[in-house]
């Protein structure tokens, strides 16, 4: 069984779960729910076999880059939260680890180029 | 799907050591350690809790805590078992194996992985920070509404609650992303989809699940987060339910995302130490997917009693998941049917995940009946199901895996005298405390409640149900003693200690940073047990007319 097949196959029966329950006459905004569930597999399944038809050889690995400007990006997320939770400077300080993690992330970009 | 076909790898570059190059490694392989040791220290202090609770509730009229601080440190204990804990542990594990098991040298996206790592830390820092605030976040691991919008549950406690949940959902999602994409994609040359190991077909249908039903809490959080900044938007009841089918539409899926790769360590620790091959594999395979796309139709259930759902449907759905239940446990059943069984720890472990396991499934049919789940909605028999679940079934699973697992990850061994004290402890207290809550429930206990009167007639089973909460807690510092004293020692552990069948066993231990190379190649994959494949063709032909320099040829 080819990779897209199994996900569009596991799609395929959410789906199908939520035709049956529309015919139990269940709320539109909860079949919406569960059929745009659905939906998102589906198109999960296409991606990947895009991914796969326009792959012409073998993978070539890439090293990952460094993992800072990963860690200052979250620490920024969790300051903008915080700021949401508590105040908004907070999120306006927030600015300072997303700034410093775009930086070293065009800094590694460039040392990678 | 074809398999990848041979390619060259990254040259290996050492390893660096030092705390702050594990905090940004994008190593697959420290990523999943930090994400398990994160959720480990976690499961330590949100047991602490449990015990907290256990001892307000040991005696009647309990004076250990105050009814809002008891709300509290519930909620927490709720959440962060659910959202910082079991998941994780789950999708830890995944991260860790996966691309060990199907032969990769890393991690489809591994930034993306470490920022999910990150996110989730961010995630566990901002909840442990809505309990421990005046005024903290008292509503439980749902947040209902209204009570949880801002004219019930005024003051930040909440907003972090909120905060916390979406930051870790967020880091979930992710890594529900990079795991599922791995399997899809980064197999080695010959593993076809039918040859992946039961445990990565486990980790995949849970990968399914979590990317569609996360975004579910996401939207969830941000209603909440809308009601919070507008109270008067749940005034109408239209929301209040959205927000119960957006919650559980993710909340009973993740009640499977946190078991079903523990089915697959089981399935697999089961096969290793039964000395067999994983019986009904493509059955099992087969029913790992129904069973996902099933428990992502059944989330009405948990929503019978606001008379909002077609009882109908999600009750028959509920009912319909013992079917490919079923042979997910005839397939564990086939596998040690017969075979010559090696008593591991991790194979107690495995062992006893099956019945405690069948209880929490069994009774969750029970509770997905309308009828009984009118009597017993918002009981301690609920409570009693769902640890059932989750610390007999999930938690053991997760045992089973650290002790098969544990020599692969760190090169040691760890005591297995100490391993059964811990098993024997953990199973005495697990049963000690959770089978009480049935009768609990039965008699008319309400969940959530901060003490009862003396003579509601709880009194005993609650003693009882406290005292094995305590044995529990002896149990994980037998294990805490365990990973202290196993460090010291440092008894070495070979790359293959117990005759595994699946490829992270070829690899040394611990894996090198590519996980595979010239000296531990990805060996030939010919079906889901490439190993034991290698072994018993080694067999053959030492046991053939050609003698035993076959044998070493296969090897190689």
């Amino acid at each position: 069984m080819r990779a897209p097949l199994v996900v569009a196959f596991w799609g395929l029966l959410n789906g199908a779960l939520a035709a049956t329950l529309a015919g139990f006459g269940e709320q539109p905004a909860v079949l919406v729910l569960y059929g745009g569930a659905a939906a998102v597999i589906e198109v999960i399944a296409v991606v990947l076999w895009l991914s796969q038809r326009r792959r012409t050889g073998p993978p070539a690995w890439r090293l990952p880059g460094p993992g800072d400007s990963v860690l200052l990006l979250a620490g920024g997320i969790l300051l903008a939260g915080l700021g949401w939770a508590f105040h908004w400077y907070l999120a306006a300080v927030a600015v300072v680890p997303l700034a410093a993690a775009v930086v070293r992330e065009a800094s590694h970009r460039r040392q990678g180029s | 799907m074809t398999a990848l076909r041979p390619h060259p790898i990254p040259r290996p570059a050492a390893a660096r050591a030092g705390a702050l190059n594990w905090l940004v490694s994008t190593d697959h392989k420290r990523i999943g350690l930090l994400i398990l040791g994160t959720a480990l220290v976690l499961f330590y202090a949100f047991g602490a809790l449990a015990l907290t609770i256990r001892a307000q509730l040991a005696q009647p009229d309990g004076q250990v805590l105050s009814p809002q601080a008891y709300n509290v440190i519930f909620t927490l204990h709720g959440t962060g078992m659910i959202a910082l804990v079991v998941t994780p542990f789950a999708l830890g594990l995944g991260v860790y194996l996966i691309p060990l098991q199907v032969g990769a040298p890393m991690i489809a996206a591994p930034r993306l992985t470490l920022l999910g790592y990150w996110l989730y830390a961010g995630g566990a820092v901002a909840l442990i920070a809505a309990a421990v605030i005046p005024d903290g976040a008292a509503d439980g691991w749902w947040a209902y509404t209204p009570l949880s919008d801002g004219s019930y549950s005024a003051g930040p406690g909440m907003d972090l609650w909120i905060l916390g949940v979406f930051l870790a959902a967020c880091g979930m999602v992710l890594l529900c992303g990079t795991v599922g994409w791995t399997i899809l994609t980064y197999r080695a040359p010959g593993m076809t989809m039918m040859r992946i190991p039961v445990f990565a077909w486990a980790m995949l249908v849970t990968c399914l699940m979590g990317v569609i039903s996360f975004p579910s809490l996401l939207s969830a959080m941000g209603l909440l987060g809308a009601g919070r900044i507008d109270p008067g938007l749940f005034r109408a009841n239209a929301w209040n339910v959205l927000y119960e089918h957006l919650f559980w539409f993710y909340g009973h899926p993740v009640v499977y995302i946190m078991f079903f790769p523990f089915i697959g360590a089981v399935a697999e620790v089961l096969a290793t130490f039964a000395g067999r091959r994983f019986f009904g594999y493509q059955g099992t395979a087969l029913a790992l997917l129904v069973f996902a796309a099933l428990s992502m139709a059944v989330w009405g259930h948990h929503m019978f009693a606001t008379g909002q759902v077609t009882n109908d449907y999600y009750s028959l759905t509920s009912i319909l998941l013992s079917i490919p239940a079923g042979v997910e446990y005839f397939g564990l059943l086939g596998t040690i049917a017969g075979g010559r069984l090696r008593y591991t720890t991790a194979m107690l472990f495995a062992l006893a995940f099956i019945p405690q396991f069948l209880i929490g499934g069994l009774t969750g049919i029970m509770v997905a009946t309308p009828s009984i789940d009118y009597n017993v909605n918002d009981s301690y028999f609920v409570t009693a199901h769902f640890h059932y679940t989750l610390l007999a079934g999930s938690v053991f699973g997760f045992f089973a895996a650290v002790y098969y697992w544990f020599p692969k990850a760190t090169g040691v061994m760890l005591s297995e005298r100490l391993g059964r004290l811990h098993f024997i402890l953990m199973a005495i207290g697990t049963n000690v405390t959770f089978l009480p809550m049935f009768g609990l429930g039965v008699l008319g206990m309400s969940r959530r409640v901060a003490s009862y009167p003396a003579n509601a007639g709880f009194t005993t089973l609650n003693l009882v149900s406290s005292i094995g909460a305590f044995i529990l807690g002896l149990s994980m510092l037998a294990f805490a003693y365990n990973l202290y004293s196993s460090a010291r020692r440092k008894v070495p552990a070979p790359a293959d200690p117990w005759q595994g069948q699946t490829l992270e066993w070829a690899a040394a231990s611990p894996p090198s940073r590519f996980n595979f190379g010239p000296r531990h190649p990805v060996p030939l994959v010919r079906s889901y047990a490439p190993l034991l494949d290698l072994r018993e063709a080694a067999a053959r032909q030492a046991a053939g007319p050609a003698g035993d320099g076959s044998a070493k040829e296969a090897d190689s």
